[in-house]
């Protein structure tokens, strides 16, 4: 999943944020915004707009295809 | 008295003091000794609790009325101090969290406080397997901080 990820950053780069949170317990701020969204699974793919208004949210791997029609629809 | 006679009362004899003896076993040894405090697995959790342990979830009220592990009570890890100020110190404690980085901390903590029988469970509830009891919590939108740009957030683990 992390090439993927990491293919889509570079692609999206000015057009979406893609920030990748490690829960591996040395990143407070992860944690805390796992937290808020509820994370109980990993990875969770969280979608939200530039209101900051959550968009979609997946439990799971996701195809580069899938990946990349979320990103294609946020606004 | 004939033979016969006396091989029954023998026989009642035999069975009365094997029922006497597993009577008298110590519980610990029926059941296995606890072990030691340590990280846990899954099914090790399972057999906590099974005998009896406390299974405390220590993540934010948040995300514990999102979704928890059947069973479990929640005491946020800053509320933790409170809580367990009335806790039995030799009573078994199972923690977890959501990949097992704030339960570590709940974790040394109990052991510091004397609690001889502390469990972690490794991964969190991102890795369990078992009985899940989802909750109707939502999480309000723009709860995640705006950036102005949309966002895509990919929480994971390095593993």
């Amino acid at each position: 999943m992390r090439p993927v990820v990491d293919r889509l950053k570079q692609a999206y780069a000015g057009k979406v944020d893609v920030k990748v949170m490690m829960l591996d317990g040395n990143d407070t701020e992860a944690e805390r915004l796992a937290g808020i969204v509820g994370v109980q699974y990993v990875p969770t793919f969280v979608f939200v707009d530039s209101n900051g208004a959550q968009q979609g949210l997946v439990v799971g791997e996701m195809s580069e295809a899938d990946m990349r029609a979320r990103l294609d629809a946020l606004r | 008295m004939n033979r016969r006679t006396i091989l029954i009362g023998v026989a009642v004899a035999v069975i009365g003091i094997a029922a006497l003896a597993l009577a008298m076993v110590p519980r610990s040894a029926v059941t296995g000794a606890l072990p030691p405090s340590a990280d846990v697995s899954n099914q090790q959790l399972r057999d906590l609790v099974s005998r009896g342990a406390r299974l405390v979830d220590v993540r934010t009220s948040v995300e514990f009325e999102s979704g928890r592990i059947e069973g479990a009570e929640n005491v946020p890890v800053d509320g933790l101090t409170t809580a367990a100020a009335s806790w039995d110190k030799a009573a078994p404690v199972v923690l977890y969290c959501a990949t097992g980085a704030r339960s570590l901390n709940a974790f040394g903590y109990l052991k510091a406080q004397g609690f001889s029988h502390v469990y972690n469970l490794t991964s969190g509830i991102a890795a369990w397997d078992g009985e899940f009891v989802s909750g109707q919590a939502s999480v309000a939108a723009g709860s995640l901080p705006a950036t102005g740009k949309p966002t895509m957030y990919d929480f994971s683990t390095s593993s």
